[in-house]
């Protein structure tokens, strides 16, 4: 199920029904009952024979986890049980999403050694948001393992935590430590709390039906003709801009929905962008970008790594082997690979460099360092977009190649769809350095309203969350 | 300190403010207010035989036709004894009017099964597998139909199930239906105008015909241009087209069906082939018929005037290829 639909516009209004009743004061079970039920159909509306594969990992992680607690510290069968957890978990992942991927590159190394092969594809559909509840599944069990968290011992609760349906199926990843905490007795709704949940919802659907939407048709529309042989460089630069701005608005969205429904519900998810086109290094953009995933691949992957605790070399490939898995998190193509590589590979350069500090030193520096990483995020945005890696090599080599015109009237007009991203960036920017700059209650109201106006009055075309296939 | 209702005040007044304002900007600018009729969010005929095959909130059709989740759209596409096959450039210019009369004084039954989305070759004839169709002449708009393999949103398609088709179906439905409503208070700017720069100009509605598979369009655009239709000759058949030519051919073959190439007029160049030269590779009859200036409003499809009269030269120039299709014992349910 999608947030931009009737079917959830429904599903949330019984829910809130629930909410205001027995949710209002001491009937925390029922309501989490209600929350359960619900995150089950949510997550049943796409195909439902996919919640027994949601509900069987799940039930792994959750017996795996109170056998590791119950084991004594330094007990083999701790490991054991952990390597369990991470086998169902990852072995589910691998075969859904990885396999059909590894027969093609089976059939591609073959081909490279002279033997021609032809396999059959697995023709498995992707489960909804499996890369997500993977990871947030595989958060539990490891922070159980390294003595971080106490398992939860009320199963329907420790399902409702994985299958939480706000952030279900695209973030933002939250952990045990952050969630279950919260989970026995959700927020009162109070007004103030009401307030900012609408105003994160406004923003949320502002940002996906508005300007994602309405970019996607640009996009779709274009980014083939992009990749054409002679396509002018003012065009190609354009539509590449246009995406950037398309999976910004469409994933923050989708996380600004989704704390803004965590707000009507009692609970709170962590932050998952913030403004990253205003970063000036590559470091601080995976901080901007994605952050529940960039902290979640630092915890659980960079430092038992040896993060940059051995050579500079050894944090040289950490970096790299960890945006290499990082990218190929996203989907199973060489795309991807190569999109994580640049991010792998511009990481560890910026380290060599001792760019990442943030020390003094001269703006032009600073400036150069900045656009760089810029320029290199919308390299990268090129080949995360584009169907093949020689289509994305096309594309660049337009732009190297391709003359410059002056914009046409498709560039003007899909401009309209990028200026409120690149006001939320300026506004983020102005913030950060002058916190005072926060907006009155009633400003904020105001720009609710122009943007709720906007959502009914100018919407783009329906399309899916880019995030639901990862 | 407890936040006041004042912002929820200013929410509202802000909100209601700027819809009346629009709402009445529009009722009273004849430019803006010519737009509006229908614009927002399509007119469905009022016969209750068309379903909603695509709008801005989604796209149905592919799924309806391909998991035949509506029972009398399959029972018309499997008595059909003529099935017309093609791009949304067919089905604009394919009009019932036309169609309905003429196929009832032939004494025979017809289905347009052309689908948006630039579908070739390879959707409709799953569909034609998947149900076991057997017409006994099939008619395929050749602008690109052959070699274009399955379109990304096809491809989703077949992946799908039936429940996620009905799904689609109920969703779409609702969202059109919401949005009929709110539209009334909040113009959707870009129905009006379209997005600058997009081929699709103007967006529409589709609403296809259960009884013979018809597009109604919702609005038809009204601003036309005259154009010159692009050659019938083209680039020469490429590889892949002539081998899903031939695949196609034969699968008609195997089912008892004849195959008829046209050519819809467009002023859009084809890639590949044009209809005379796949015509020939196939061994098939070409049947076009040429209207004199025929006008289109978006640079792609006919407008309606000239769809109309497409419809009719077509259709004359197809009655040859029709006789001896009825059996003296048909009965026309028409």
């Amino acid at each position: 199920m999608t947030f931009v639909s009737w079917a959830f516009a429904l599903l949330f209004a019984l829910v809130m029904v629930a909410r205001v009743t027995v949710g209002r004061r001491h009937n925390e079970p029922l309501f989490l009952g209600v929350l359960l039920v619900t995150s089950l159909v949510f997550y049943a509306w796409h195909i439902p024979i996919y919640l027994l594969v949601l509900v069987a990992s799940s039930t792994v992680d959750y017996v795996a986890a109170r056998a590791i607690h119950a084991a004594p510290p330094g007990a083999r069968s701790r490991r054991r049980w952990l390597v369990l957890s991470l086998v169902a978990n990852l072995g589910l992942l691998a075969l859904f999403k990885y396999g059909d991927f590894a027969i093609r590159a089976a059939e591609d190394l073959a081909g490279l050694g002279g033997w021609s092969m032809r396999l059959p594809d697995l023709g498995l559909v992707l489960p909804m948001g499996i890369s997500f509840y993977t990871f947030q599944a595989l958060s539990y069990t490891i922070d159980v393992y390294r003595g971080l968290l106490v398992p939860i011992r009320h199963y329907g609760r420790y399902l409702l935590f994985i299958t939480f349906f706000p952030q279900l199926v695209a973030g933002p990843i939250v952990r045990a430590t952050e969630f279950l905490p919260q989970m026995p007795k959700p927020r009162r709704l109070t007004r103030q709390a009401f307030y900012q949940g609408a105003w994160l919802l406004v923003l949320g659907f502002f940002l996906k039906m508005v300007c994602a939407d309405n970019l996607a048709a640009f996009v779709d529309e274009h980014w083939d003709r992009a990749m054409q042989p002679g396509a002018d460089a003012t065009f190609t630069l354009w539509i590449a801009l246009m995406f950037s701005g398309q999976i910004f608005a469409d994933f923050c969205g989708y996380s600004t929905i989704a704390q803004g429904l965590g707000y009507w519900l009692g609970y709170r998810f962590p932050d998952n962008f913030n403004a990253p086109y205003i970063a000036a290094t590559f470091k601080n953009f995976w901080e901007r970008w994605h952050i529940t995933l960039s902290r979640w691949l630092r915890d659980y992957l960079y430092v038992p790594l040896g993060g940059n605790r051995g050579s500079r070399t050894r944090t040289m490939a950490n970096l790299l082997i960890v945006m290499l898995l990082g990218g190929l998190w996203h989907g199973a193509a060489y795309t991807y690979i190569v999109w994580g590589a640049i991010h792998g590979g511009c990481l560890a350069l910026e380290r060599l460099l001792g760019l990442h500090r943030p020390v003094p030193r001269p703006w032009f520096v600073t400036a150069a360092w900045a656009i760089g990483v810029q320029a290199m995020v919308l390299v990268a945005w090129v080949f995360f977009r584009s169907p093949t890696v020689g289509g994305a090599w096309a594309f660049l080599v337009n732009l190297t190649t391709g003359a410059w015109e002056p914009p046409d009237a498709t560039l003007i007009g899909a401009s309209a769809f990028l200026l409120p991203i690149v006001l939320l960036h300026v506004w983020t920017w102005a913030e950060e350095q002058a916190p005072s700059f926060a907006l009155a209650p009633v400003t904020r109201a105001m720009l609710a309203a122009v943007m709720a106006y906007a959502i009914l009055t100018a919407h783009g075309g329906t399309s899916e969350f880019i995030y639901f296939q990862f | 300190m407890r936040p006041s209702l004042v912002p929820v005040a200013t929410f509202v007044a802000s909100l209601a403010l700027m819809a009346l304002g629009t709402s009445g900007l529009v009722d009273r600018v004849p430019a803006l207010a010519a737009l509006r009729p229908g614009v927002e969010a399509g007119e469905r005929p009022p016969d209750g035989d068309h379903y909603l095959a695509n709008d801005i909130g989604g796209h149905v059709d592919h799924h309806v036709l391909y998991f035949g989740i509506d029972s009398e759209v399959l029972t018309r596409l499997r008595a059909a004894e003529v099935l017309f096959l093609g791009n949304s450039r067919l089905m604009f210019a394919l009009r019932p009017e036309v169609l309905r009369p003429f196929f009832a004084a032939q004494g025979l039954s017809y289905y347009v099964m052309g689908f948006g989305f630039r579908e070739a070759d390879r959707f409709p004839l799953a569909i034609l597998r998947r149900f076991d169709l057997r017409p006994r002449l099939v008619v395929v708009n050749a602008d690109g139909f052959f070699g274009g393999g399955l379109s990304p949103w096809a491809e989703q398609v077949v992946r799908d199930t039936p429940f996620a088709a009905r799904k689609r179906q109920w969703e779409a439905e609702a969202a059109h239906e919401a949005r009929r409503l709110t539209h009334v208070i909040f113009p959707h700017w870009p129905s009006f105008f379209g997005l600058p720069g997009l081929g699709t100009g103007r967006t529409f509605t589709a609403y296809r015909s259960r009884f013979d598979g018809t597009w109604a369009i919702s609005p038809w655009p009204t601003a036309t241009t005259p154009f010159v239709p692009t050659p019938l000759e083209g680039g020469g058949v490429g590889r892949g087209e002539a081998r899903d030519g031939d695949a196609f051919l034969a699968e008609l073959q195997a089912r008892g069906s004849r195959l008829v190439l046209t050519h819809v007029p467009t002023p859009v160049p084809m890639p590949g082939a044009g209809a005379a030269e796949t015509a020939r590779r196939l061994g098939v009859p070409l049947v076009v018929a040429h209207i004199p200036a025929p006008t289109s409003a978006d640079a792609s499809h006919l407008d309606a005037a000239s769809a109309h009269d497409w419809t009719r030269a077509f259709l004359a120039e197809l009655a040859p290829e029709l006789a001896g299709l009825a059996a003296p014992d048909d009965e026309n349910d028409r």
